[in-house]
């Protein structure tokens, strides 16, 4: 295949880029504090149409657009837009960190986000990752007025960030030593039809899936999460919970699928030790925590380790609820952290979960959210969390794992404790907590959105999980017929 | 199953979809906004919305009558291999009846409730939960799986719950709601497990698959610890269990004289005409099933049977207008059952439809004279009334119309539907008809009696309640009687679409209900001379029993007493509802209690639970504590832990596999 | 294996030298340690004060840009011994290239990165 260079492809990146770089360069001259915000928010929404609208084709064989990336590039346009308005927010009452860098720094993470999941080529993958994992080191870092510990946060994350990108490299040049190519479709051709010894090829996956376990925080590639999810602003908490997360499983995904399709069985096998511990030790630390960030860190463990459930079960309709999974949990964690957004900005203490006793008595609103959320998170029905969990754990058993699965349902149960723990303090205990606040619309139109389509997920998943099994299929097809 | 040819619609239909939800939606924001925004007015939203529901249903009525079924699925909530759940809507004959009946008595019963609640301050909270439950009842009815049925049957239980609970801060009546809710709860476990066994046979849960499945199992047989059981029978006889428990036949009919505690539209729509006539409607539904195994129609006829007589000897007893009626609505349950088990489902259905005006009509009729009585301690005593002809001339005549309907006096709407059970029973395939027949018959002049010892004492006679309630009672507001006169009105006419042919009537609602119901099981030739002497004999027993409680009640006063002085065992017996309650308690409650006291309570709670929970709770906070200290917050041991991670696994994976 | 053959004899000698080395010394020493043989080194004098000094994270910053733009004249180094083959379109990817890292530069300076105070 010759190198086709449809620039038009590549256009969602290049605006991201040029409009960054204009607020990075601009920021400094406007008298206007909310003038990045403005332009990063209207890049948003006009990537929106642009990943509507762009031409699906090949720029280079390493990039590809087609229906599942754009499709995964909205679900992270979404999340972004949401993070943005209760950004705005946030940076209204913690006015040192109102630069316009943050706004600069988040699309050019997302920059790199689209890349992950465009790309057809395992380099492109890191730069991908590299792309997305820098500016979430200076965002972490940007809140030492307020958090001392945040340099030791992102200075953690970064090391830690360095090492798995140590791994990716090592996995790389074995794939590349044996195979010859990075393409992925290739590499999965190659092992099919040279019968290339398997085990190298698991052997470079393993390497793979170190430096992926620690952006998604599986065990033991966890320890970074607390500190830096704790010492981090509350938005960018959000931001790497759920966006890199999710990046990182669609992509890890896309690698099993595409590039390591016949070790896909083999690789499920791989993951089980891995993906209970995540859950079991996520689960258990959380439940100890009296910071709620600290906490739902912890608990962003276990999801992952949910959604790696999916992995395990090497279906394609597993993978499919991977991925499905990981986009209920950026909804369920862009909704709670924008509660606690509201909590932070009024009374600082309220993150402390003892503190929140009594909370509903006056705020029977928030409560009310933060009690869709909690359920969510635990997995009650009607929720979108109980539906994701619930088809994760059928294509589990499905796939004959049992013991998995009773030993994941079994973890899981301990899970739901710190959740529930939080409600129980909120609802029942006796005290009086009275602030000042008042609603603004950035707070309440990601905090209601995504409420409302946690309940409406619960009840009637069947349209995104259809799409995102047209994704998975697609990725099936490009298997079979590669471009 | 469907014998005449139906045009079926397939398609999402609005108005099949609105009748349902509409009342969900009114009664959600009635809960929510209710107790800040709507308060007196909260009455408004509900009313609007069963009203809308009642012209829907009508309008689907219409349709149904002229020749269209609806057999919709809405969407599909879990769909995994063999199973599928989702929400889907089936018009047939039946269900159209069913929910027109259900919308019209709701509607009425919501308009009731805004003079007979008016001042009470849960006044939002009552008509958000008439409105789910009505909600519920309505999914329940319009199902068209099994998995719906049961999601409309739970729901309709805990509203039952919330509603005989309202006035939560009387103990006797957060107590019934209890009761309430356990006896209903051990019927539904067979319930479930017989829904269980339908899905395992048949491999599905939606009706239209059933029933053309239902003959492969008709030969089979499961073996359970070496008896051989005929699976029809078991899956029947456990789905029966559901209905026992939620129709309040014996034995799990304890619950509903205690859940006369709720306020008296709650017993008029939920204890009267809808909720427990759900079970009746679940065994008409999955008549096949039943019929496929005599044996459990035989159950369900002396099931039915017996519950009948029982209550009928119980209610003429009772002091409480209330309980009267709650005895005499077990009564009816059992005429329906009876009607059921004898193969004449369209007249078990026929008498529910009727029953169900005629019994509102009924208790809305005691909750304005309760009204009326309510600066009484106890404004249910019948001993209290008398003479209230004419201090409530309306509810008067109501009543005496509801009456007369339920004691089968011809013209009303009672008869035509008691009699067609009758008839039908006399003249069954199975051999239980004229047992069946006899029981109904002696039952009928009971029936008579009580119901007319409740109008002699209340409306007849002198008021004897004056120095209770320092003065006179007056009618109730037209808001109540309003809806009375509605029903007077249906408790009459209800019957008219099933004046049998013999009187030279056409048998509509045989005709509109036989292609889902079937054909009744009667003989095949029906000597009018019998019918007509069956009906003597009914009219006949009516008549003798007025007659009997007004020669008690009116003539000669000093007959009252003779039964319980000179009976006395015999009428302690009675009185206290045949000792059900203390049975019950005796046998299950207290070993129960003694069972958690001493063993449960001192060793596996204390000991073996305990020590599991705590236990574990411990395992992980020590798991937990130990963990903390691994996440020292130094890089380096991170960075180490990684290494370390990886270096296992790639041990692990290339030389261990 | 073969061809690597003596690569793997020089790696041992140097590994096995470098650990005799030390074990043997750690093994055969003689061991007679006294105050004034133990401490820090500062030119015959008593030490004093503490002997860390503050490090100017300046420093840091200054490694940081220099490895960027090394970076950037490293890759500059083959584009330009190819440039004749690479034609207008190559021309135009270096230009893109700079002009990113002119972007960079641009923020660096207006963000007092390269002023020593």
């Amino acid at each position: 295949m010759g190198i086709t260079l449809n620039f038009s492809v590549i256009f969602t990146e290049i605006i991201f880029i040029l409009i960054s770089s204009l607020i990075f360069l601009t920021d400094k001259f406007i008298k206007n504090k909310n003038y990045s915000f403005y332009i990063a928010f209207i890049t948003l929404i006009v990537g929106i149409f642009l990943a509507l609208f762009t031409p699906f084709g090949n720029f280079t064989y390493a990039y590809q657009n087609d229906f599942s990336s754009s499709i995964l590039k909205l679900f992270v346009l979404f999340g972004a837009i949401l993070i943005t308005l209760i950004s705005y927010n946030y940076l209204q009452h913690f006015k040192a960190l109102n630069y316009g860098e943050y706004y600069g720094l988040i699309l050019f993470s997302l920059v790199g986000s689209f890349i992950m999941l465009s790309a057809m080529d395992l380099l492109t993958i890191y730069l991908g990752l590299e792309l997305m994992s820098f500016p979430v080191y200076f965002l972490i870092a940007l809140n030492y007025a307020y958090n001392k510990t945040s340099l030791e946060g992102s200075l953690k994350y970064f090391l830690m960030g360095s090492l798995g990108s140590l791994f990716i490299l090592i996995g790389l040049g074995l794939v590349y030593y044996f195979i010859g190519t990075f393409t992925l479709p290739e590499i999965s051709h190659k092992l099919i039809e040279e019968s290339i010894n398997n085990k190298i090829l698991l052997l470079a996956f393993i390497f793979f899936l170190g430096g992926f376990s620690i952006k998604l925080s599986f065990v033991p590639f966890h320890m970074w999460a607390p500190d830096a999810y704790e010492s981090a602003p509350v938005p960018i908490t959000s931001f790497i919970a759920s966006i890199m997360k999710f990046t990182a499983m669609a992509t890890l995904v896309k690698i099993i699928l595409i590039g390591f399709n016949p070790l896909k069985v083999q690789i499920g096998e791989l993951l089980i030790p891995i993906i209970l511990l995540t859950i079991l030790i996520g689960n258990i630390m959380a439940i100890k925590q009296d910071n709620i960030i600290r906490m739902l860190a912890y608990s962003s463990i276990a999801h992952a380790g949910y959604a790696g459930l999916g992995l395990i079960s090497g279906n394609y309709a597993g993978y499919s609820f991977s991925i499905f999974y990981m986009l209920v949990y950026l909804i369920m964690t862009i909704g709670i952290f924008s509660v606690l957004v509201f909590l932070a900005n009024y009374k600082k203490d309220l993150l402390n979960i003892p503190n929140m006793a009594g909370l509903s008595k006056n705020y029977p609103f928030i409560s009310f959210l933060i009690l869709i959320f909690m359920f969510s998170l635990a997995g009650v029905p009607p929720t979108a969390g109980f539906m994701a969990k619930f088809y994760v754990f059928l294509f589990l058993i499905k796939a004959k794992y049992i013991w998995v699965a009773l030993l994941a349902i079994l973890f899981s149960v301990i899970g739901a404790y710190p959740y529930l723990r939080v409600l129980k303090v909120i609802y029942m205990d006796e005290k009086d907590i009275s602030f000042e606040y008042k609603y603004g619309i950035t707070f309440l139109i990601p905090v209601c959105l995504t409420a409302f389509l946690v309940i409406i997920l619960g009840v009637y998943p069947q349209v995104l999980t259809n799409i995102i099994y047209k994704t998975i299929y697609l990725y099936v097809n490009l298997f079979f017929y590669p471009q | 199953m469907l014998e005449k040819s139906f045009e079926v619609m397939t398609n999402f239909n609005i108005f099949v979809f609105l009748i349902p939800f509409l009342p969900l939606v009114a009664s959600i924001i009635t809960l929510i906004f209710g107790k800040k925004y709507f308060r007196d007015k909260s009455h408004f939203l509900p009313v609007l919305a069963l009203f809308l529901s009642f012209l829907l249903s009508i309008k689907v009525l219409i349709d149904v009558i002229g020749g269209k079924i609806y057999n919709f699925d809405v969407y599909t909530w879990i769909f995994a291999s063999h199973l599928k759940v989702g929400l889907g809507f089936l018009i047939d004959p039946l269900s159209a009846l069913m929910v027109a009946m259900v919308a019209s008595l709701s509607f009425l019963i919501h308009v009731y409730s805004i003079g007979y609640m008016s001042g009470d301050p849960g006044y939002y909270r009552f008509f958000s939960y008439i409105s789910l439950f009505t909600f519920f009842m309505f999914m329940l009815c319009m199902s068209n799986n099994l998995a719906q049925l049961y999601l409309g049957w739970e729901g309709v239980g805990l509203c039952s719950y919330l509603l005989i609970g309202f006035w939560y801060e009387k103990k006797s009546a957060a107590d019934a709601g209890k009761k309430a809710f356990i006896v209903n709860r051990v019927g539904d476990f067979g319930f479930a497990l017989g829904i269980f066994m339908v899905f395992y046979y048949l491999g599905t849960l939606y009706y239209h698959e059933i029933f053309p499945k239902l003959p492969e199992i008709s030969h089979s047989y499961l073996n359970i610890l070496g008896l051989k059981v005929y699976v029809p029978f078991l899956a029947s006889f456990l789905l029966f269990c559901g209905a026992v428990g939620k129709s309040a036949q014996f034995p799990l009919h304890v619950w509903l004289p205690d859940a006369m505690e709720g306020p008296t539209p709650v017993s008029a729509l939920i204890h009267a005409a809808t909720m427990v006539t759900a079970g009746v409607f679940m065994v008409c539904r999955l008549h096949p099933l039943f019929e496929l195994s005599n044996a459990m129609m035989c159950i369900v006829a002396f099931v039915g049977a017996f519950t009948c007589f029982m209550a009928a000897t119980i209610a003429p007893t009772q002091f409480d207008i209330k309980r009267v009626i709650a005895f005499s609505t077990l009564s009816q349950l059992g005429y329906m059952f009876m009607a059921c088990g004898v193969g004449a489902f369209i007249a078990g259905m026929f008498h529910l439809f009727t029953h169900a005006y005629f019994k509102a009509l009924l208790f809305l009729g005691a909750g304005s004279v309760i009204h009326a009585l309510h600066h009484a301690p106890d404004p249910n005593d019948i001993r209290i009334m008398g003479g209230l002809k004419k201090y409530m001339p309306v509810t008067f005549w109501t009543f005496l119309i509801a009456s007369l309907s339920i004691s089968g006096i011809p013209g009303f709407a009672g008869f035509f539907s008691k009699d067609e059970i009758l008839s039908q029973a006399y003249f069954s395939q199975y051999s239980w008809g004229k047992i069946i027949w006899f029981i109904g018959w002696v039952v009928a002049a009971m029936t008579a009696f009580y119901t007319f010892r409740v109008v002699f004492r209340a409306f007849y006679g002198e008021f004897k309640g004056k120095d209770v309630i320092h003065g006179y009672p007056h009618e109730s507001p037209k808001v109540m009687t309003i809806p009375l006169i509605f029903l007077a009105i249906g408790a009459v006419i209800a019957g008219w679409i099933g004046v049998p042919e013999v009187l030279g009537g056409n048998n509509l609602i045989e005709k509109f209900l036989e292609p889902v119901l079937g054909h009744p099981k009667v003989i095949h030739e029906i000597p009018h001379s019998t019918e007509y002497l069956l009906m003597g004999l009914s009219v006949l027993a009516g008549l003798s029993g007025i007659f009997l409680a007004w020669l008690v009640y009116i003539k000669v006063p000093a007959l009252e007493t003779v039964f319980s002085r000179n009976l006395k065992l015999l009428y302690t017996f009675l009185y206290r509802k045949w000792c059900f309650d203390e049975l019950y308690h005796l046998i299950i409650i207290r070993p129960v209690l003694w069972t958690a006291r001493c063993i449960v309570s001192k060793i596996s709670d204390n000991f073996i639970i305990e020590g599991i929970v705590n236990g574990s709770a411990r395992l992980v906070n020590i798991v937990g504590t130990g963990l903390r200290y691994l996440h020292t917050g130094i890089v380096n041991y991170y960075g180490s832990f990684v290494l370390l991670g990886v270096i296992i696994y790639i041990i692990l994976y290339l030389y261990l596999k | 294996m073969s061809i690597y053959q003596g690569f793997f004899i020089f790696a041992f000698i140097l590994l096995a030298l470098g650990v005799i080395l030390v074990v043997v010394n750690n093994l055969l020493a003689l061991r007679r340690p006294y105050k004034e043989k133990l401490i820090a080194y500062e030119c015959g004098l008593d030490p004093s004060g503490d002997t860390r000094i503050p490090f100017r994270i300046r420093f840091y910053l200054i490694g940081l840009l220099f490895l960027v733009f090394d970076v950037e004249i490293v890759f500059l180094y083959p584009w330009a011994i190819v440039f004749d083959h690479l034609g207008l379109f190559g021309f135009i990817e270096i230009f893109v290239f700079m002009i990113m890292l002119l972007v960079a530069y641009i923020y660096a300076w207006s963000e007092g990165a390269l002023t020593w105070e």
